[in-house]
Order: structure tokens, then sequence, then C-alpha cells
């Protein structure tokens, strides 16, 4: 690399060498032992850095997540991206064998410690909420179709895990953990969205107004579920899926959860969407004909559907920010790895200083949106607001910064191989999902809503 | 259509003698639009095949939107009549027309019609469809190809223009065509400094096709690097101000085509979302009443009246000056991410629909994505602006 300086050392233009007697980092090596420890540097990237002030437990975590979306989804991503649109019901060996060596390795079943999941116990002394969020952000980094693929997982046995019913716990979630760890291809689906409904699932206001789609008729020893759902993430695929559906006659009111098993007679996946991105994992319509589903195979209770839906979405929102962040680290690693491989009149893009600008701005959106997912996830009981924010807020850098990305690659980002149009396409669609990021903007007010009528209510702020 | 629009085509041509028949050739290439392109991209999720294309480009060609040579050229085509305030003004209003209907096809026309426009104006008599590469390996090569143009390039420029347009090594430069090129017009410093064009049949270049690209699925990306000791088949031997003027011709009337091209693919786009939010109903009523809907569909509004407005005044400006390249820059570096929000903002409108290839917005929103990227960036575009009206008085 050459430079302003006539130097040997190695620096980028503009910039003196580390080592060089005038840089901050040199100097820094002539204060004290006490000084030197505030203004310490290392030569290390932002990744190291921030991985380093995770406590011992989500360090391992997180370095456990990268190493394996490197090692397991990195291969495949882009060649799952082109396939074609899968058959419904139908995986490929390749997806398979992913879903069993991710089970194996313990990440489908780890939101519960072992021996109950297979989590780590000493990281169940933070919140699963941010453990999540730590894994799904370097799984996105990679891929966010084959991440989605494995991490609806997660969404489709939160309802179950959240009743707090041990037995459904018992019968439910724990074989299928096990299942998993035996690197059985296992996977639970989450059914909330129907044709027509898009938000309104998603949405007090629109629940209000929304006929429901799919009903529950009772029947002797259970329940008759008809009527189809749509957009459901690996529904097609999935062995277990937590199906939301109202009582016969009643309104959303009524959303009662169910558990439906994959060859229930009656229940079938129709189609795969066509999607822009995200294209590892299936967007299934699916089909609900007169199926039959035992009373045992309800989860919470009649009529607690809604707020077991409200609080999945409370809680998943969040991961879906840490995704979004995956994909905005995505986006600057590939926009690093472009400006230090090409060049262009004898150097580097990295040399320019336009190129330096853009892509400081890349880390510093990524690194601010990452803040904001970890700081709020780390409590035990979030809140609508805190989650939609993360929803929102990071969903929309991710975008940003995925634009950032393929204007730094110019028209090289338009190959598919250099995977930042990838990265775009799979990043659009976290605005729209989990309740578009207008619903989730509304979601902020919503939850604030008493102390804000309290305040329109009191004279004084008039 | 916007008031922009209107005045487009009821102004008078100023200083070009008799006025062009507007209006009847729009009225054609509506009927095509209708009649033809459209029924053969009615399904969004289905690529429009080389075939296709071709012989609808055929049809476009035969009612004189796309000169099949120069000696046929009527002064009514795409970049015929360029030296004219309203050939220019017919010029992109077709494209924004075309691409209310698919920005692909768009694309390739725009294309081909400037490749011939070039060769008109060098004087080579050609019935092959020819492109010609405006971009070199990266960006716009920083300060160095604007400063080329104004005159005011440094030993440093040089070094960069020879390796910006260098194609003798990979990667070569990156063309996002349709697939039936037969030859390009590569651009070349000779030694004396003056950048010179040579054309280059397809079977004397390494090609690398590259058929999933971001975007413009009708077309595919193309990696191209001159064949060993293989020579061009035609060079241009243009003086140092014909040079200078031809390629600021070429890159103007190429960033007009592309502020065409996207208004086009944003009217597309906002005409889907409002015509389902008119229809679609949630929380009680339709969501065209719900404000965040309105605040995502107005903004398509000011970005559609904005780009029109800006492409109907860089319209009138001399296709051939530093200057008005300089404003179509800053105007693209500006506008183009601003044609992608809103573009975005209409997919959003369909919630989840609108990420489903079949609603089509999707494909818009990428091929809007596609034209900010190529022959420049916004910070590119800047760059090359700042350059370009540094050295202009």
């Amino acid at each position: 690399m050459t430079g302003l300086r006539d130097s040997a050392l190695p620096h980028l233009d503009g910039h003196l060498a580390s080592s060089d007697p005038l840089s901050p980092f040199a100097a820094f090596h002539t204060l004290g032992a006490v000084p030197r420890r505030l203004v310490s540097y290392d030569a290390v990237d932002q990744w190291e850095v921030e991985t380093r002030r995770l406590p011992p437990s989500l360090q391992k975590l997180r370095r456990n997540a990268r190493q394996f979306a490197e090692q397991a989804l990195r291969p495949l991503a882009l060649e799952t991206d082109l396939a074609p649109h899968a058959e419904p019901g139908h995986l490929s060996p390749q997806l398979q064998q992913l879903i069993s060596r991710t089970g194996r390795a313990g990440l489908l079943s780890d939101m519960l410690p072992a021996p109950l999941g297979s989590g780590a116990t000493s990281r169940f002394r933070h919140p699963i909420v941010l453990q999540q969020c730590l894994r799904v952000e370097e799984l996105s980094r990679v891929c966010g179709g084959l991440m989605l693929l494995l991490s609806a997982n997660v969404l489709g046995a939160m309802p179950i895990l959240l009743s707090g019913d041990t037995s459904a716990i018992r019968r439910f979630l724990l074989p299928v953990f096990r299942a998993q760890q035996r690197g059985e291809a296992k996977l639970f689906a989450f059914a909330i969205t129907e044709p027509g409904a898009g938000s309104d699932a998603e949405d007090g206001h629109g629940a209000r107004h929304y006929r429901p789609g799919v009903v529950a008729r009772r029947d002797t020893g259970g329940w008759r579920l008809s009527g189809r759902k749509v957009f459901i993430s690996g529904g097609d695929v999935a062995d277990t899926l937590t199906v939301f559906a109202a009582l016969e006659g009643e309104g959303m009111e009524s959303w009662t959860c169910f558990v439906v098993r994959r060859g229930m007679p009656g229940f079938r996946p129709v189609r795969n969407e066509l999607k822009m991105g995200m294209r590892a994992s299936t967007a299934s319509e699916l089909e609900f004909d007169n199926v039959f589903v035992p009373d045992d195979h309800i989860v919470g209770g009649l009529r607690q559907g809604w707020a077991l839906n409200r609080a999945t979405l409370n809680l998943s929102r969040m991961p879906v920010g840490a995704l979004a962040v995956g994909f905005a680290q995505g986006a600057t690693d590939i926009a690093f790895d472009f400006a230090t491989r090409t060049r262009l009149g004898g150097k580097a893009l990295i040399q320019f200083q336009e190129v330096q600008l853009q892509l400081a701005q890349m880390l510093a959106e990524t690194s601010t949106a990452r803040a904001l997912i970890w700081q709020s996830a780390n409590a035990w009981t979030p809140r609508q607001a805190t989650s939609s924010i993360c929803k929102f807020q990071a969903t929309d850098t991710a975008v940003r910064v995925a634009d950032m990305a393929m204007d730094l690659l110019g028209n090289h980002a338009l190959l598919h191989a250099n995977g930042a149009e990838k990265v775009f396409r799979d990043a659009r669609l976290t605005q729209i999902f989990e309740g578009t990021n207008q619903i989730n903007r509304l979601a902020v007010i919503e939850d604030f809503q008493d102390a804000l009528l309290a305040r329109a209510s009191d004279p004084a702020t008039v | 259509m916007t008031n922009a629009d209107a005045l487009m085509q009821e102004s008078p041509s100023t200083g070009d003698g008799d006025a062009l028949p507007i209006e009847a050739v729009l009225d054609e290439v509506r009927r095509f639009g209708s009649h033809a392109l459209e029924p053969a991209v009615a399904r969004h999720e289905h690529r429009l095949g080389p075939e296709r294309l071709t012989a609808l480009r055929t049809t476009s060609s035969e009612f004189g939107l796309l000169c099949p040579s120069a000696d046929e050229a009527s002064g009514l085509g795409l970049w015929e009549a360029v030296e004219r305030n309203d050939g220019r003004r017919l010029s992109t209003a077709a494209l924004r027309m075309l691409a209310q209907v698919n920005m692909g096809f768009a694309w390739q026309l725009h294309q081909f019609a400037l490749s011939g426009h070039f060769e008109r104006h060098v004087g080579f008599a050609s019935t092959a469809l020819n492109l010609v590469a405006l971009q070199g390996r990266y960006g716009l090569a920083r300060h160095a190809l604007a400063r080329y143009l104004t005159a005011t390039a440094g030993p440093d420029d040089l070094i960069m223009l020879r390796d910006y347009f260098d194609t003798t090594t990979a990667p070569g430069v990156l063309l996002h065509a349709a697939e039936d090129w037969a030859g390009v017009w590569l651009p070349e410093l000779d030694s004396a400094s003056v950048l010179q064009w040579g054309l280059w049949p397809r079977e004397r270049l390494v090609v690398e096709t590259h058929r999933h690209s971001h975007g413009l699925d009708e077309l595919c990306s193309f990696v191209v690097c001159r064949r060993g000791e293989a020579q061009a088949a035609h060079r241009t031997q243009l003086d140092i101000a014909t040079s200078r003027r031809l390629l600021t011709t070429l890159l103007t009337l190429n960033a007009m085509g592309q502020l065409a091209t996207g208004l086009g693919g944003l009217d597309h786009a906002h005409r889907l979302a409002a015509d389902y939010a008119a229809t679609r109903r949630q929380g009680g009523g339709v969501i065209a009443r719900h404000a965040a809907v309105q605040l995502l569909l107005s903004r398509a509004r000011q970005i559609q009246q904005l780009t029109s407005h800006s492409l109907e005044a860089c319209c009138a400006c001399a296709p051939d000056s530093a200057q008005t390249l300089a404003m179509l820059y800053q105007t693209r570096a500006t506008l183009q991410p601003e044609l992608c929000r809103a573009t975005s903002d209409a997919l959003q409108v369909f919630g989840g629909m609108g990420y489903m290839r079949d609603t089509g917005l999707e494909k818009i929103l990428r091929d809007q994505n596609t034209l900010r990227v190529i022959h420049g960036t916004p910070i590119e575009l800047q760059l090359a602006a700042t350059a370009l009206e540094e050295d202009t008085p």
C-alpha cells in the first residue's frame, strides 16, 4: 500500500502508519500504564471489539455462531438462492442435511438449557432474546434465506414456551428438541397470517375489524380447523405448527393456538410463493380442510391465542432487528472486501477518501443498530414499544446499508456472485414481515397510549 | 399525466425549425406499449425471453422507434434528432412511456439507439446491433473522466483513464444488455491521449455471460475483455475536440435515458400501488384512506413530479456541453436514489404481497436499483459533477 508520506510502513492514503511517531496509536505507547488503559489500541476489527464487550458465555455463543455460519451456511448461500422454488413440502437433500447438522450442533433447541434443551446453562443468566439476537445476526450475515429456514423454528416453538404450560412443553417441545439433537430434520412453524389479513393479525386495531379466515368448529374431543394461512415461513416443511384460529361464530378475541402436526388429515401445503429474496426459506400457503385437532393440542387455553401471538411478536421483533443487523454487517463486510481487492488507477479502492467515508458510515450505522438491539434485548421482559423500535429501526438501517454496499460496488453490485444484491433482496423483507414498519411504528404509540392519554387529559399540559 | 408532461408536449420547440410531430409518435409508442409490450410482460414473475424481446424490438423498429441503419433515420426515432430540444424530449418521453410497461425493454432500446447515434456521428454505416461502452472498469474514474471532458486532465488523470478503459486484462468492462448484441464500441486512449473508439465484434472478445443479475431481468450482464491479439474491426480517428464533444453528448443522453426509464418505472409502481390501495381493505376501510399509505403514495408523486421537471430542464440544454452533463449528474445523484426509495414505498403499500414476484413491484425496485448503480453511483456522480463544474465557466 502506498500513501501520502514517503514511508516504508504500511498505511492507507491520507493516514499515518500506526507505528509512525505522529500516529496517536504510537503515541499512546509512550504514556504511563494507567492512561494507556484508557486509550488502548488493538489492531482488531469492529466485530472483535464488540464481541469482547460481551460476558464470556455470550462471547462463546457469538463466536460459535459465526463459525457455524461460515462453515455450514456459506457454501450453500449463493447456490440455494438461485435454485428454483421448491414444490410445497419438498426439502432438497442439501437443506435436509443443513437442518440435521444445525440440530446436532444444538442450535435448533437451545432456547431452553440442557437437559431440557441444548443451551449451555451458563448462558441462561442472560435473557433468551439476547441469546437469539446474537445467534440470528451471525446466521443472517451469511445468508438470509438459510437463516430464516433455521430460525422460523424458534418462532413456531415460542407460543408453546410462552404458554408456560408444562404439559404442552413436555409433549410438543421436548420430543422435537430431542429429535433435532439426534439430527432429524424436524422444525416448528408459526402460522398467523391469512389471505387478505396482512397486518390485521399483528395489530389490535386491524384485528377488531377483521373477519377471521381460519375457524375452529367444536367436535367431539377436539376442534375442526378450516381455512387458509399464507406467507408461513417454512410452513410446508415443518413437522409441528402453532396455528392460530378463531372459534366458530366469534371474532379475533377468541383466537386460540392449536398444535397441528404434519400429516394430520385435511392439512395440506398448497403452494410456495415466488419471492424477491430469502429464497432458501419457503413462504407457504397452507390449507386446513376440516382438520381435526384434539383438545389436548390447544396451547395456553381457549381464547388465549391473541395474547400468545402478541407476546410472541414482542419477543420475536427484537431478533428480527438483530437479523437485520446481520444483513447490515454482511453488506458492510462485502463492501470492505470489494474495496480492498478491487483496484483502479493502480490503487485499491480503499485508498480513496470517498470510499473510506462510505465504509465508515456503513460501520457506524451497523454498530448503532447493534447497540440498540443489544441494549434492548438485555431484558427478560421486553415491552412492545422497545421491540417494535428495534424492529423498524434496525430493518430500515439494514436496507440503507445494503443500498450503500451496492453503491460502493457500483455496477459490479449487479452480479449475483458478489453477494451485495442478494443482501438487499433478503433485507427488504424485514421491513415487511413481523408487522410492516408502519404497523410497528404505531405499535410504539399503542404501548404508550395510557401514558399519553393521561398527559393529554392533564390540565397542566394544556 | 403530470403537468410537466403536458408542458413538455405543448410547448413549442425553441430554435429547432419545424416542430417534430411528438404527439403522433408518442401515440404510436403508446399503442405499441399497450397492444404489443404489455401482453408480453403481463406475468411479472416470468422473464421476457430473448426471442420475444427481439421480436418486440423488431416491431418497434418497424414503426421507426429504433432506426435499423444510418440512412433510414427519420429523425423521429430514439436519439435521432438529439441536436433538437424537441428531439430530446421526444426520446425521453418515449422511453418513459415504454418503461411504464417494462423498464428492461425500454433500457435495451435506449442502448441500441444510443449506439446508433454514435455510429451516425462517426460516419459508420452498420445494420448490426452494436453497443457502445460508456463505463470503464469501475465508477466514473473518479475525477479523471470529467477532467478529460473539460480539457484539464493532468498526467495522473490520464494514467487513471488508461486503466479505467483497459479491456486487455480481466475483469475488463461490465455491460448490461440484451443477449443478441453483435459487437461493442470500446473506448481507448490513443498515443496522443485522445479517446478513440474501436468496434469489437463479439467473436473477437472474451465474453463472460451472467444471467443472474440484480434487475432488468430481460437483459444479461456481460464481463467483456479483448481476446489475445485480436484487433478491432474498425477504429475512429477523432480529433480531441470532437472526441470530447462526442463523449459528452453520449454521457448526457445516457443519463437522460436513465432518468426517463427510472421515471417510467416509478409511474408504473405508483399506478400499481394506488390501484391496490383503492381496493384493499384493512382496519375497516380501504387502505388508501390510511395516513401511512397516503404518505407512501405521496412520496412517489413528489418524486415523479421532481424527476419530470428536472428531465424537462435538462432536455432544454445542449447535450454536448459539460455544464449540461454536470447538471444531469447532480440530478441523477439526487433523484436516482429517490426513484428507488419511492418505488420501495410503493412496494410497501402491498405489504407481504409486494415482496412476491407476481405483483411486479419487487422487479421494478430491482430495476430501479440497477439504474442507480450503473454509469455512476450517487457519490461517483457527485465527484464527476464537481470536477465538471470546477472547470466550466
